[in-house]
């Protein structure tokens, strides 16, 4: 055999198999040679909790909260215990849900794991438990309550829009809905402006995305279900999103969950970079200095970064400035995942670590996502923090 | 909580709760915690064999309680009152040591200084950084790169491990042969020695004024107090970079090439020599290595001079061997951050680990030779194999693995011992050192006194001197019968 693990069959010769005798080698054979050449190994989980933490560097609640047990590995093998019953729900604490799902660990780790997806399971068992923090359990009755993650919300001036044909479905999110509506205002005028019937649902709840993190299957699933419905009646060819949350939900989480979204799902830096023409003029009219922040789902699990920049190097007058930690290697602004939810004055200090890293470069920071925006915004003093699609729809104007 | 613990903490519930109140009291709740999942999680660095007994459900040791130092001031407070308890005190910054260093052998407190992680200043007239001991290494380089130097020191676990625990376990990176080791990158550092009080030293860019006190702490894994802020050399980003590959038909003939290299005066900032095992293990798409020892080597610096020095490493190496190109270096580049193994064979029951060493190049060929013979001749052993990475104009770092089942009736702990045994035997038979750049820790502290011989009565009157009542890491370099319990 050649290959990559040929040395194991050499190392294991007949000589060193005679010597071990039959029994050892027989065992040796199938824990490790036929596991690792099938791909049959033992649980991912257990992989990443005798890791050395190779990606702890890149970890930014570590890194801010500098406690061990929140590095990914720790929090692996804290999970791990958990499963083995060496640890019961109550010692494991909120460990597990100091996780920002930003994935800057898969995108270090040498067996491409991403400890926010390993933890989800396990998270699901603390739920069914009864054994999740405070924060979270507010999250779900929220959701069960309005289907949004901030409750009640009152109807907004775009809910059940819809212009002619509406074969274009702008899926707001709550974070856009609750915090930004001004990305509301841009994204609907832009989109009408670029030529497309426009619509918004009547009833939009949450993508479920924030539940599905958090370990509440039941609360993703009934959010699932119910865009599912309405997304797939709605007659939409294509849906845009400005929450990458939301894009990675629609698009890679509910089909894998039995969930299938007829409509095309889009970015909304996805549909500008699609749409905007290279004769149509685009220019601010006054000149700005700009840096870019890569909102982590949109470059690391979307795999986004080409298209926001392709849309901002159309436009006049803007100098658009690239920060050290950017595209896959970008930084969280601290408001992904399920930190928020349980320790928000951590999740600002997150923020308030990238507003650090972007203020060397400009005064204005430009995103491609509301929950940035937002998490941004509250983290620093004197910048402006605008969405992608706001200074599109100011350079259109 | 339903564990097996290997070392047992001597200290009652209550004893565990007065320190959590009193350190409380000290440095703020927020910053000390005797929660399990915290004390698990500080329970052992990366010593391979406690990540077997992980697998096994057990744990390797528990610290009572863990502090976080916010400053030198926390720092001197918590050491202060351990030292009035004779309470051990084990510092903790990434954790990747991989000989047993922070493993709580005693219980006591584990100083985790993760919290002291701030940059204090780029001085880039003088080419030196100051930071806080608990910053991450790649954190680090990366607030160099982003101002265009760089440290010059990649260990493997640079990702994983803090610029204080280099200083504390004589680190060195894969670039050593042209930046050199922590020794001669560190300019000075901070340190709180057990009564409280705070030593600073630095001599840029020299001095003749005594010997230094701040270099005891390079190599003294919190033996004699916590650092808390190091000065480091920096280098300007290297200009020009140049890879080149080499195979040979045998390790002599690849040691030959790379001590012409040294003799020379060349520094390639990195070279390695695999094994033909290793060459196998590394190198499998490259079918110009079949059955031959690889060599890679990156040199790097001002361009013009990089790229002569790259032809003369060239000259060398081909009255040796064959040149292989860049492919196998971009492998290596590509490749090397990926430890994927060491998570995957504590699982199959498999027990592994790697053995570092030095020894002078005129016994270099035959001390690897009887290393290998040494590990292989231990029941059990599977695989046992080796590659040179660090070079001098004197000799050279081994670094050795192996690999293999415990046989029958013997425990992990027994099986790996007696490869470790072997292995660091011949070391000493064959006139090389215990280690080169991970250090004692629990693992290796059996040699030392064989390592240091005469100078071990002067390391343990500098211990007693700095730390009389043996509450810094005790055990590792004088017995804990002389202090803390
Ligand atoms: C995958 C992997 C690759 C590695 N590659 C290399 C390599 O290329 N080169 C190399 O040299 N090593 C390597 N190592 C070993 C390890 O990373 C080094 O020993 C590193 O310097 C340890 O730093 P740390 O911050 O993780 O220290 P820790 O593991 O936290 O501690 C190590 C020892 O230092 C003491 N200590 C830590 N911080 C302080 C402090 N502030 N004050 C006083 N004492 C302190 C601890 O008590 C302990 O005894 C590797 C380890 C792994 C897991
Ligand atoms: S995610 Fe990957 S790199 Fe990070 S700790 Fe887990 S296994 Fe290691």
């Amino acid at each position: 055999m050649s290959g990559k693990y040929s040395w194991v069959l050499d190392a294991l010769d007949i000589k060193v198999l005679g010597e071990l005798g039959m029994r050892k080698s027989a065992w040796l054979i199938k824990n490790f040679i036929s596991q690792k050449i099938q791909g049959k190994e033992e649980s991912e989980l257990l992989k990443c909790a005798l890791c050395p933490n190779m990606c702890e560097f890149a970890c930014p609640v570590l890194e801010v909260e500098g406690r061990q047990t929140v590095s990914p590995a720790r929090k692996s093998r804290l999970a791990s215990f958990y499963l083995r019953k060496n640890l019961n729900a109550s010692e494991i604490g909120d460990n597990l849900y100091h996780c920002l799902n930003c994935d800057a660990c898969k995108h270090q780790c040498p067996l491409d794991l991403s400890v926010s997806d390993l933890l989800i399971p396990v998270r699901e068992m603390l739920r069914d438990e009864d054994a999740v923090p405070e924060g979270i359990k507010a999250v779900e009755a929220k959701l069960e309550s309005s289907g949004t993650i901030y409750g009640e919300m009152s109807r907004g001036k775009y809910d059940g829009m819809k212009d002619g044909t509406g074969k274009i479905l702008y899926f707001r999110g709550c974070v856009t809905r609750n915090k930004c509506p001004e990305i509301i205002d841009a994204v609907v005028d832009l989109l009408k402006s670029l030529g497309g019937d426009v619509q918004i649902l009547p009833d939009e709840v949450c993508c479920g995305e924030p539940a599905r993190n958090s370990g509440l299957r039941g609360a993703f699933k009934d959010a699932a279900g119910r865009n599912a419905k309405m997304l797939n009646d709605s007659g939409a060819e294509v849906i845009v999103c400005s929450c990458p949350g939301c894009v990675y939900a629609l698009r890679e989480a509910y089909p894998k969950h039995g969930f299938k979204i007829k409509p095309a799902v889009m970015h909304i830096t996805e549909y500008l970079d699609m749409s905007i023409g290279d004769d149509m003029k685009l220019g601010l009219a006054d000149e700005m200095d700009a840096v870019y922040h890569d909102p982590c789902i949109l470059a690391r699990k979307l795999g986004i970064t080409r298209e926001p920049r392709s849309v901002l190097s159309r436009l006049n007058n803007l100098r658009l400035h690239e920060p050290y930690f950017g595209r896959e290697e970008t930084y969280c602004c601290g408001h992904g995942g399920t930190l928020k939810f349980i320790d928000g004055g951590l999740a600002e200090a997150v923020a308030k670590r990238r507003v650090q890293h972007l203020s060397d470069y400009a005064k204005v920071i430009i995103t491609s996502c509301p929950s940035c925006k937002s998490a941004l915004k509250k983290a620093s003093d004197n910048l402006e923090v605008l969405d992608i699609a706001e200074v599109i729809h100011q350079a259109r104007k | 909580m339903d564990f097996e613990t290997i070392y047992q903490n001597p200290r009652s519930d209550d004893d565990r709760e007065r320190i959590l109140r009193d350190l409380r009291a000290e440095i703020g709740s927020g910053n000390v915690s005797s929660d399990i999942a915290d004390r698990i999680s500080s329970s052992h660095g990366f010593w391979m064999v406690a990540e077997r007994w992980t697998v096994e459900g057990k744990v390797a040791a528990l610290p009572d309680v863990i502090a976080w130092p916010q400053s030198t001031g926390d720092v001197a407070k918590v050491l202060r009152y351990a030292n009035d308890n004779r309470i051990p005190i084990i510092p903790y910054g990434g954790g990747s040591g991989v000989v047993g260093g922070c493993v709580p052998r005693y219980g006591g407190i584990s100083l985790d200084i993760k919290r002291m992680n701030k940059l204090i200043e780029v001085d880039e007239v003088n080419l030196r950084a100051t930071v806080q001991a608990g910053m991450n290494g790649m954190s680090f380089e990366h607030e160099l790169r982003r101002r265009g130097y760089t440290m010059g020191h990649s260990p493997q676990s640079i990702c994983c491990s803090s610029v204080g625990g280099w200083v504390a376990t004589n680190a060195t990176g894969h670039f050593s042969t042209r930046y050199g080791g922590i020794e001669e990158m560190l300019l000075g550092l901070e340190a709180v020695l057990p009564t409280g009080r705070t030593v600073r030293g630095e001599c840029s860019p020299r001095r003749s004024a005594g010997p230094e006190v701040y270099s005891l702490f390079i190599g003294s894994e919190g033996t004699l107090g916590v650092i808390t802020e190091v000065t480091f050399k920096i280098f300007p980003e290297p200009e020009g970079r140049f890879l080149t590959s080499y195979t040979y038909d045998t390790i002599d003939d690849s040691l030959e090439s790379v001590r012409a290299i040294m003799r020379r005066g060349l520094r390639p900032a990195v070279v390695r020599i695999y094994d033909k095992e290793e060459t196998k293990r590394h190198f499998y798409d490259y079918p110009e290595a079949e059955n031959r020892v690889m060599a890679v080597f990156v040199i790097e610096g001002e361009e013009k001079v990089a790229d002569v020095e790259k032809d003369e490493c060239e000259k060398i190496c081909s009255e040796y061997g064959v040149c292989t190109g860049e492919g196998p270096v971009r492998h290596w580049f590509e490749t090397r951050f990926n430890v994927s193994e060491t998570s995957l064979a504590p699982q199959y029951g498999a027990v592994f680990d790697t053995i570092e060493t030095s020894v002078c190049w005129s016994r270099a060929p035959q001390f690897y030779k009887n290393t290998i013979k040494a590990m292989h001749s231990i029941d059990g052993v599977i695989l046992a194999s080796g590659h040179a990475s660090h070079f001098y104009p004197q000799g050279v770092c081994f670094y050795f693995t192996f690999g293999g089942v415990p046989p029958k009736n013997q425990t992990a702990l027994e099986f790996y011992q007696k490869v470790w045994d072997a292995a660091v035997s011949s070391f000493l038979e064959n006139g090389g050192h215990i280690s080169h750049h991970h250090g004692i820790g629990i693992n290796r502290s059996r040699w030392l006194s064989r390592e240091r011989s005469s100078e071990m009565i002067i390391l343990q009157k500098i211990k007693q001197t700095m730390d009389p009542n043996n509450i810094m890491n005790p055990g590792l370099i004088t017995p804990l019968e002389e202090g803390a319990q």
